[in-house]
C-alpha cells in the first residue's frame, strides 16, 4: 500500500496577483479606458503562464480605490475563470484606505492560504495622482505585514501628476516605479509588468537567490528602455510628453 | 521506543543534477531516543550545504548523547511543558536552570559545527567543478572566515526523549509535530516568524545561537510519537492538517509493520511526493512509543474523524453561502453583467464544494469503519441537494398561448426552478413580447377602423 493513497492530494501552490487601481476622477477618459483594455488583453497571457506551470496556479484579485475601496470579487479567482468588468473613474484617491484593505486580505483569514501552500503575491499599483487620505497611516500598517514585505511590488505612475515619492514608498524601491506618458505606453507596461511578475512570482526560488522583486525590476526596466513614453522613476527626468487623447 | 528516518533527493534536484542537501537521523534505545532533520540551503552561495547538513546531524547526535549522559536523570523532572522562542519569548513556566542548560547544548552544537566546517574547508579547497558551478563572487568564501559558514548553511530540528523527560530545539524552517493522547497533534516547538516563504534562519547566521527555539517537559506527559520534517514536505501539503494526515498514515504503517518497512515505503513514496509537490529534497525523522499501538491508532483515527467532521461543517457553510448568493442573484442576472458573472461563480463554487463534500463523506465513513468495523456510525448528510443544485429546465407546455416552438436549448434557458423546491412559473419573454405586439396591433387595427 502506498502512503499517498489516503493522503489529501498535493495542491499546486498559489500565487495571487493583485491589481490596485486608482479610479479617482482624474483617471476618467482614455486613462481608465486603457487600463480596462490592457487588463482584459493580458488575462489570456496570464492564463497561459498558469496552465503551463505544474507547480503554481495564478489567481487574480482587483481592488479599485477612489472615495473608498471596492474589490472586484469577494475572493481571488483562478486566472482561467477571472472575468474582467470595466472599472469607472470618479472621486478622490483613497490610497491609504486601499493599503488598509489590502492588509486585511493579506492574511490567512483573508485571501492567503498558509505560507507553505503559497508563493509571495505580486502587487501592481496603478495611479495618476497623489493620495487624498491618510496614506502614511495605511502604509505603516501594511509595512508590518509579512506577505506585503515579501511581495513583488511594482507601481505604474500614469502621467506627470502621479506622486512618484508615494509610489516609491509603496514599492520600497524607486526603480520599481514605472512612469508612463501616453496610452500606448500604459497598455504595454501593464502587460509587461503583469506577465513578468506572474512568470517570476510563480517560480520556485532558493534562500539566498536575488529577490523576486529585484528580478522583476531588472526585467521590466530592460523592457521599459524600448518603449516610447515609458521610463523608471529612478531614471533622470527626461523631456516627456503627456499624450492622453 | 522505536525510530525511523528517510531522506530523498528532490525532483528538481534530480532534474538539475544537484545533490540532495537534506540529512536526517534517528536512534532509539530504552535510555535515549533522538530524531534530527537538517536541510541544506539551495541557493548558489550555499554550494556545500549538503555537507553542512550532514555535519549538523553528526555533531548534534554526538553532543546530545554527552548532554544526556552528563545531566542528572532527574534534571528536568517536574518541569511542565515550556517553550522558548527567540527574543526571550516564553510560553509555560520560565526556568532559568533548564533553559541555560539547553542553550549551552545549542551553543556547543553551533561551535562544534563551525569547527567541523572550517576543518572541512581547510582540507577541501574549492574544486574546479565547484568553481564552474558557482558565481565568481562566492569563490573566495571558503578562505574567508566571516563568510565560510554560508557555504555550508543549513537548518536544524532536533527531538530528544529519555524515560524521565523530553526536549526539542530548532533553528530555521521545517516542522515538528508531536502526537498526544489527550490533545491530539501539536507543534511542540514555537514557530519563528522570520521563517516565511523561502526565507529561513540558519546555523550559518551571525548570532545563530540566539535564533534557536527550545522546548522541554519533565512532568511525565510524553507524546506517543514525534515527527520532524524538512520544508520540502510541508510545502508539498500546503496546510498543516494535510501534513499531519500524512504523518498519521506513516505512523499507522509503523504500528502495523516495523521501522525498516516504513523506511522502504518512504524511500519510494517521498520521491513521488516530491515530484507531485514541492520538487524539493525531503526528510522525515520520527520516534514513537511502540508499546501503545492500539491506543495510539484509535486516538489518531478519532482525531482524523473529528477533523473531517470539522471540514464537513465548513464545507456545508460554503455550500450554503454560495447557494444564498446564487439565489439572491437569480432575478438580476439577466439585466446586470456583474450579477451574471457573480451568479456563474456562485454556481461553480457551489458545485465544486458539493464535489468535495462527496470525497469528505467517503473519507468520514472509511474512518468510522476503521474505528468500528462491525457497527460504524456513518455520516448522515442533511443537505437537500434537490433544492440546492440548479435543476434542469421545465418543458413549456404546448398550450402556452402565443408562444412559438423553441429549440431544446432555448427551452432550457428560458425556464427556472427556484431553490428549496418552490417552482416558479417559467417566464417566456418572447411569448410576452409577442402577446404585447398582438394586442398593440389589435388596438391599432381597431383605431384604424
Amino acid at each position: 500500500m502506498s502512503l499517498l493513497d489516503d493522503a489529501v492530494s498535493v495542491p499546486r501552490r498559489t500565487m495571487t496577483l493583485f491589481f490596485l487601481i486608482d479610479t479617482s476622477g482624474s483617471m476618467s477618459g482614455n486613462k481608465i479606458g486603457a487600463v480596462n483594455d490592457a487588463i482584459v488583453n493580458v488575462l489570456p497571457m496570464l492564463e497561459d503562464i498558469s496552465s503551463s506551470n505544474p507547480d503554481a496556479e495564478i489567481k487574480v484579485a482587483a481592488l479599485e480605490f477612489s472615495n473608498g475601496t471596492k474589490w472586484l470579487y469577494n475572493e481571488p479567482k483562478s486566472v482561467e475563470d477571472f472575468k474582467w468588468i470595466d472599472v469607472q473613474a470618479g472621486g478622490l484617491t483613497s490610497l491609504g484606505e486601499a493599503c488598509l484593505e489590502l492588509n486585511s486580505k493579506l492574511s490567512r483569514s483573508g485571501y492567503m492560504k498558509s505560507a507553505s501552500g503559497s508563493y509571495a503575491p505580486a502587487i501592481i499599483l496603478l495611479s495618476d495622482g497623489g493620495p487624498t487620505d491618510n496614506f502614511d497611516g495605511g502604509l505603516q500598517t501594511i509595512q508590518g505585514n509579512n506577505w506585503f514585505k515579501n511581495a513583488i511590488r511594482i507601481a505604474i505612475a500614469i502621467g506627470d501628476d502621479a506622486d512618484l515619492d508615494v509610489l516609491a514608498r509603496f514599492t520600497g524601491n524607486s526603480e520599481a516605479v514605472i512612469k508612463v506618458q501616453n496610452i500606448d505606453a500604459l497598455k504595454q507596461i501593464i502587460r509587461i509588468v503583469a506577465v513578468t511578475s506572474s512568470q517570476i512570482g510563480s517560480k520556485s526560488s532558493s534562500a539566498g537567490d536575488t529577490s523576486k522583486q529585484d528580478q522583476v525590476i531588472k526585467d521590466v526596466n530592460q523592457a521599459v528602455d524600448n518603449i516610447d513614453g515609458a521610463s523608471t522613476a529612478a531614471a533622470p527626468d527626461s523631456s516627456s510628453y503627456d499624450d492622453w487623447d | 521506543m522505536k525510530g525511523f528516518n528517510k531522506t530523498c533527493q528532490g525532483a528538481s534536484h534530480i532534474k538539475s543534477n544537484k545533490v540532495c542537501q537534506d540529512c536526517s537521523f534517528s536512534e532509539s534505545t530504552p535510555e535515549l531516543s533522538i530524531a534530527l532533520v537538517s536541510d541544506g540551503h539551495g541557493g548558489e552561495r550555499y554550494y556545500r550545504s549538503h555537507i553542512g547538513s550532514e555535519l549538523a546531524c553528526e555533531v548534534s547526535s554526538d553532543l546530545i548523547r554527552i548532554f544526556v549522559r552528563q545531566m542528572p536523570s532527574d534534571f528536568f523532572v517536574g518541569a511542565p511543558l515550556t517553550q522558548y522562542g527567540i527574543n526571550g519569548e516564553c510560553c509555560g513556566q520560565p526556568s532559568k536552570k533548564h533553559i541555560d542548560a539547553l542553550r549551552q547544548l545549542g551553543n556547543s552544537i553551533i561551535a562544534k559545527w563551525r569547527e567541523k566546517i572550517e576543518a572541512h574547508a581547510k582540507e577541501n579547497p574549492i574544486s574546479a567543478e565547484e568553481m564552474s558551478m558557482v558565481p565568481e563572487e562566492y569563490h573566495r568564501d571558503l578562505t574567508d572566515k566571516n563568510r565560510l559558514a554560508k557555504v555550508y548553511g543549513c537548518t536544524l530540528i532536533g527531538y530528544v526523549q529519555t524515560p524521565s523527560y523530553w526536549f526539542g530545539f530548532q533553528i530555521g524552517d521545517g516542522k515538528c509535530f508531536s502526537f498526544h493522547q489527550e490533545t491530539g497533534p501539536k507543534e511542540p516547538i514555537m514557530w519563528d516568524d522570520a521563517c516565511f516563504l523561502n526565507k529561513t534562519t540558519s546555523l550559518c547566521d551571525s548570532y545563530a545561537s540566539e535564533k534557536i527555539r527550545y522546548s522541554f517537559q519533565g512532568d511525565g506527559d510524553f507524546p506517543f510519537a514525534v515527527f520532524l520534517g524538512s520544508d520540502g514536505l510541508d510545502d508539498s501539503f500546503g496546510e498543516d492538517k494535510n501534513l499531519i494526515n500524512f504523518y498519521i498514515q506513516v505512523l499507522k504503517l509503523a504500528y502495523k509493520s516495523d521501522p525498516k518497512n516504513v523506511e522502504n515505503v518512504l524511500s519510494s513514496d517521498l520521491s513521488i511526493l516530491s515530484k507531485r509537490g514541492s520538487q524539493d529534497d525531503m526528510s522525515i525523522s520520527a520516534i514513537y512509543d511502540d508499546t501503545k499501538a492500539d491506543i495510539a491508532i484509535r486516538n489518531i483515527t478519532e482525531w482524523q474523524l473529528s477533523t473531517t467532521l470539522g471540514e464537513l461543517n465548513q464545507n456545508k457553510a460554503r455550500i450554503h453561502k454560495f447557494h444564498k448568493e446564487r439565489k439572491s442573484l437569480e432575478d438580476v442576472k439577466t439585466t446586470n453583467t456583474k450579477a451574471a458573472i457573480d451568479y456563474e461563480y456562485a454556481v461553480k463554487e457551489m458545485m465544486a464544494a458539493i464535489e468535495n463534500r462527496k470525497r469528505l463523506i467517503q473519507r468520514y465513513n472509511d474512518l468510522a469503519k476503521e474505528l468500528d468495523e462491525n457497527n460504524p456510525v456513518l455520516f448522515n448528510d442533511d443537505i437537500p441537494y434537490e433544492k440546492v443544485i440548479p435543476q434542469p429546465s421545465v418543458t413549456i407546455t404546448p398550450e402556452e398561448p402565443a408562444t412559438e416552438p423553441k429549440s431544446s436549448s432555448e427551452k432550457k434557458d428560458s425556464s427556472v426552478i427556484s431553490q428549496y423546491g418552490r417552482h416558479r412559473r417559467p417566464r417566456d419573454r418572447r411569448g410576452n413580447k409577442l402577446k404585447r405586439k398582438f394586442f398593440k396591433n389589435k388596438i391599432k387595427r381597431k383605431n384604424r377602423r
